[in-house]
């Protein structure tokens, strides 16, 4: 598993383009008056959040998970179970579907931290459906099939808003949460740990690196925000049923929209939401379900055959060669 | 004593099912170092072949076996030269993704052609069963049962035996060398997975008088195919056959004692507990799972 | 440099808020619906059925129905309004989710119809409530759907009449039939996980508790992975139950059958209750073996007595059949369900509505009174008020119970609905039947 990057883009300019992207992304409501189109903003901006979440562990630990659903089904019914149940502001349920999910993934990143390629994948996917076979089953808990219907009552308080831009900046502040903790562990020594231990492990061990707390750190902090981006969604669709939240489908697509963008940067799963999202709705409008899906298996194929870098690959490839060509002109000029 | 031997019996007969797919996914795996996602799509494209030619031309699934497999493993071939040659030596993420979506793309492909409509044969083989000792066997299960061991067996005898067979294992143990020593290594892999999936094809026709068949269909085994290599250890075809009858047997006593549900959890949580304790597997090779190949 | 980016962001952030705050907490419609005239002239139909997935075989059956409907009415329209049809996939509930909004908000249609999945429809029917628009459910059966929503029309029957029709057949019609007391009467209930399975499953287990009946297994399964249900069948085998609930889809059923065979497990008397049970794709696989066989659902026009029914269904049911055929579809008990409901809707609602908004539109659902030898599946219709538990729900809209009969489904009870008499209660043992080989 290797990420070649010949340009990283340097810390100052990602941090401008963050902000005049952030920035742009705050005022898109105000342009856009098509519900659709909000509706579709929205969508994307959650699985965004979701592609960074499992980027910490998948993208960056190196360890491809297809498990996740797990997490965001667990944050999904536990801010969606307490406010049904207790009358606890999903506000509140967020955080505490959060901690859940982080001390199970944390139990996770214990049992499978030695596990390396395939056998991890297929430890996270039996993972994934154990959850999914509880979450079907324990009908006294979760209502098994029948799934939970948000009543709308409360509102702004309750995170339930008539107003669908409110539920456009609720998930942009998710998104700048997670992409913040995501470039933060980035930059920080459990980033180049864990890079360092993608790269070849024995190596890093005995230059001093923690494995086991670096991986279960990572694990867990993936999984925290994965749940807290479950608890948005749920606010968002008001109903939720084992099969949209902790179904193995929902992990592939998760992984899916971060390799596509590019797994391992702190941008690859933004930009592999803005394309799959969008995309795959574009498809299935114009072709049809079943011959949507055909493109979508066959862009799959390409894109992790040709291309395994993702799509930011190529954008840091066009940013190079900008660079090149002003630095050209102005060698020119002078 | 009647009914536990019942339990039983039913456990290895649908083992032996999961087996026939099962030692191709491991085969592939122990050699090429590919998990192929994609398994179960060739065995329903061998269940719709079993059902074209029944209903168009009322061929038995028995006899249709032996036209159906020689197409599914020329698609295989296909497959193997297009995406999964391309594949080999790059990245984790391009190994389990490439096969995901050539599963999503055959699922669907199927789906836009053939519709949603769930179809079915039947045969003298669908109700017939024989009693053994007051054991009932479905004649159908049971043959398909013999055509899993009776292919595992083969498979085990050329791969251990054979000149050819010894090849393909100096390439599982370790591929450049094999290059070295003059193996053409590319075959193999290709002679490999064509194989592996004509098994799951020529399975898909053997259960057709069985099953109902709609495009998903394969999405109902391959999770627990997984599970049954990784319990195998992957890699090890005896591994993979034990491992089979072991979880058809689980499943069939579990389902009997706490229910169909709680049932399936059971052997997901052998197969956790496997992980954590001996990640290699029953059968495995030691090692295996931390350098993953 | 770094403190500007920070300036500016905040500033950015006020100004947003600044102009959109209003907005957010206000509540209310983003677009509030276009006030119409007396009366509607076009009317736009959004339909939302799964075409993909798993549901996708029933999804596409319900879809061309509708399809149908919409299509002979703008044929013979005799009020003066076009209808245009606009679908959607829906696999899932997001999908459907935004599948709604989309069809709501982007391609304006007045409202939506679906929606043959009930978890579907759960997310959904409130999701266009939530844009104040109606949803015609004309073919998922989850009690919930009407239960908290005040926008939806349910033409077909809900899963609580099911499961408690299917209980109550066991403790009276068939218990009698079989001659076992209530009080000896075992009862099995096999069920899929999903929430069609459910939610019928629950009201039945109700009924058979409340009654001196007991219920001897209770198993539920995921319809979409099953391979085996020998351990189901060997439990059964053991209890000895006088009769079975089984609440399936089309691949277990068959397989459910296929394996009782082949382990020669006796049941007196099974009872499916729609999904699976009702489609020829379940009966064709099982040939003779599928005869006695019991169907609880809403009738279909291939179930009842179709000579009884008015000319006029008659030819309408002649017209859906040759459309059917005409573009080589199948006729499936969906197709029945949803070309009938899309056609009360059009014409007994869409007429007498003064406009598209969901009070005008239920207004003119409190007068309709369909009977029920005027509709091809044989059930009538008259909507639940407001004040009802279930408003919204088609309350004519009742099970029978039918039997597969040589590869038909024959209403068998209540009696006297009854197109035909009971064949093989109990059902023969498997040792007393031939093998049959159907092509």
């Amino acid at each position: 598993m290797r990420i070649n990057d010949p340009t990283p883009i340097p810390p100052a300019a990602s941090r401008i383009i963050g902000a005049a992207a952030l920035v742009l992304l705050l005022f898109v409501p105000l342009v856009i008056r098509d519900i659709y189109w909000i509706d579709m903003g929205i969508t994307i901006l959650i699985w965004a959040s979701l592609a960074t979440a499992w980027n910490i562990s998948g993208g960056f630990a190196g360890g491809l998970s297809l498990g996740h659903a797990a997490f965001f089904g667990v944050g999904a019914y536990t801010s969606t179970l307490l406010f049904l149940r207790l009358g606890i502001t999903p506000w509140i349920g967020i955080f505490v579907g959060a901690v859940l999910a982080g001390l199970l993934g944390a139990l996770l990143g214990v049992i499978t931290f030695r596990l390396k390629g395939p056998f991890f994948v297929l430890a996270t996917l039996a993972f994934g459906i154990v959850i999914h076979i509880i979450n079907v089953n324990w009908r006294g808990l979760t209502r098994g099939a029948a799934g939970l219907l948000l009543p709308f009552r409360g509102g702004p308080q309750n995170m339930l808003f008539l107003n669908l831009w409110a539920y456009w900046y609720v998930a942009l502040g998710l998104l700048v949460l997670t992409v913040g903790i995501s470039a933060a562990i980035e930059r920080s020594r459990l980033g180049y740990f864990l890079v360092a231990l993608r790269e070849d492990e024995d190596a890093a061990r005995s230059l001093g690196v923690r494995v086991v707390r670096s991986k279960v750190v990572a694990a867990a902090t993936s999984a925290a925000l994965a749940a807290c981006v479950g608890s948005v969604y749920a606010a968002f669709i008001q109903y939720i049923d084992p099969d949209s939240t902790t179904q193995f489908e929902l992990s592939v697509q998760i992984a899916l929209v971060a390799i596509v963008g590019g797994m391992g940067t702190t941008f690859g799963p933004l930009l592999g939401a803005a394309i799959v999202i969008p995309l795959g709705e574009i498809l299935r409008a114009r072709l049809g379900g079943g011959a949507a899906l055909v493109v979508y298996g066959i862009l799959l194929m390409v894109i992790v055959l040709t291309a395994p870098n993702g799509a930011i690959a190529g954008v840091r490839m066009l940013v190079r060669r900008v660079r090149l060509f002003i630095d050209s002109r102005r060698k020119a000029d002078a | 004593m009647q009914l536990v031997l019942q339990i039983v019996a039913n456990g290895l007969l649908i083992g032996g099912l999961y087996a026939l797919l099962a030692v191709g996914l491991t085969l592939i795996f122990g050699v090429l170092r590919v998990v192929n996602f994609a398994h179960a799509e060739f065995m329903m494209l061998g269940m719709y072949g079993a059902y074209w030619l029944w209903s168009i031309y009322g061929l038995d699934p028995y006899i249709s076996v032996f036209l159906v497999t020689p197409v599914i493993f020329l698609l295989g071939v296909a497959v193997d030269r297009l995406i999964i040659q391309r594949s080999i030596g790059k990245p984790d993420v391009t190994v389990v993704f490439a096969t995901l979506g050539l599963s999503i793309f055959l699922q669907n492909a199927v789906l836009t052609l053939w519709t949603a409509d769930i179809r079915s044969v039947s045969t003298f083989a669908t109700g017939s069963v024989f009693v053994v000792g007051g054991v009932r066997l479905s004649v159908a299960m049971t043959i398909s049962f013999a055509a899993a061991m009776l292919f595992a067996l083969g498979l085990w005898f050329f791969l251990t035996k054979t000149m050819y067979g010894k090849g393909i294992q100096a390439v599982a143990q370790n591929r450049r060398a094999a290059a070295l020593m003059g193996i053409d290594v590319k075959r193999a892999y290709l002679i490999t997975y064509s194989v592996a999936v004509a098994a799951a094809g020529a399975m898909g026709v053997l259960v057709a008088p069985i099953f109902t068949i709609f495009p998903r269909v394969g999405q109902t085994q391959i999770v627990t195919i997984f599970v049954i290599v990784v319990l195998g250890g992957l890699g090890s075809v005896p591994g993979a056959v034990i491992a089979a009858l072991l979880v058809g047997i689980i499943r069939s006593g579990a389902g009997f004692m706490f229910g169909t549900a709680w049932g399936e959890l059971a052997y997901f949580a052998v197969f956790l507990l496997v992980l954590i304790v001996r990640p290699q597997g029953l059968f495995g090779r030691r090692g295996a799972e931390v350098y993953g190949g | 440099m770094k403190l500007g980016i920070r300036r500016v962001l905040c500033v950015a952030l006020i100004v947003a808020f600044a102009i959109t705050g209003g907005h957010l907490f206000a509540g209310g419609r983003a677009e509030p619906a276009p006030a119409t005239g007396e009366g509607i002239t076009t009317l736009r139909v959004g339909a939302l059925f799964p075409q993909t997935g798993g549901m996708a075989f029933g999804g596409s059956n319900a879809l061309q129905g509708t399809q149908i409907a919409v299509d002979l009415f703008n044929e013979t329209n005799p009020h003066g309004i076009t209808v245009e049809l606009v679908d959607a996939d829906a696999p899932d509930p997001a999908t459907g989710t935004t599948g709604v909004r989309q069809l709501i908000t982007q391609r304006n249609v007045d409202v939506v119809m679906g929606t043959f999945s009930s978890a579907v429809a759960s997310a959904t029917a409130p999701a266009a409530e939530r844009l104040n628009v109606l949803y015609v459910e004309t073919t998922a059966w989850a009690e919930g759907i009407t239960r908290n929503t005040s926008n939806v029309l349910r033409t077909t029957i809900s899963s609580g009449s099911l499961g408690a029709a299917a209980a109550d057949f066991i403790l009276t019609g068939l218990a009698e039939e079989l001659g076992v007391a209530e009080a000896d009467m075992r009862v099995a209930l096999v069920f899929t996980d999903d929430e069609f399975g459910t939610s019928i499953a629950d009201a039945a287990v109700e009924r058979v508790q409340a009654s001196q009946a007991r219920l001897v297994v209770r198993e539920s399964y995921p319809a979409a992975t099953t391979t085996d249900l020998s351990s189901v069948l060997l439990r059964i085998q053991q209890e000895q139950p006088h009769a079975v609930i089984h609440i399936a889809q089309v691949p277990d059923g068959v397989l459910f059958w296929r394996q009782a065979q082949q382990l020669g497990v006796d049941m007196p008397a099974v009872v499916g209750v729609g999904g699976g049970y009702g489609q020829q794709e379940f009966a064709r696989p099982l040939g003779a073996n599928s005869d006695g066989i019991f169907n609880v659902v809403p009738p279909t026009s291939g179930s009842i007595n179709v000579d009884s029914l008015t000319p006029n269904a008659q030819n309408l049911l002649s017209e859906l059949q040759t459309r059917v055929a005409a573009r080589g579809w199948t006729q499936g008990p969906y197709t029945d369900w949803a070309f009938m409901g899309t056609w009360v809707f059009l014409n007994e609602i869409v007429p007498n509505a003064a406009s598209t908004s969901i009070e005008d539109f239920m207004a003119a659902a409190a007068n309709v009174r369909v009977d029920a030898l005027d509709s091809i599946t044989g059930f009538g219709f008259e909507f639940a008020g407001a004040d009802h538990e279930n408003s919204g729900q088609n309350l004519q809209a009742i099970p029978v119970v039918q039997q597969w009969q040589n590869q038909e489904l024959r209403v068998t009870y209540p009696r006297e609905l009854a197109v035909a008499e009971f064949i093989n209660v109990p059902l023969p043992p498997w040792s007393e039947r031939t093998q049959t080989i159907r092509q």
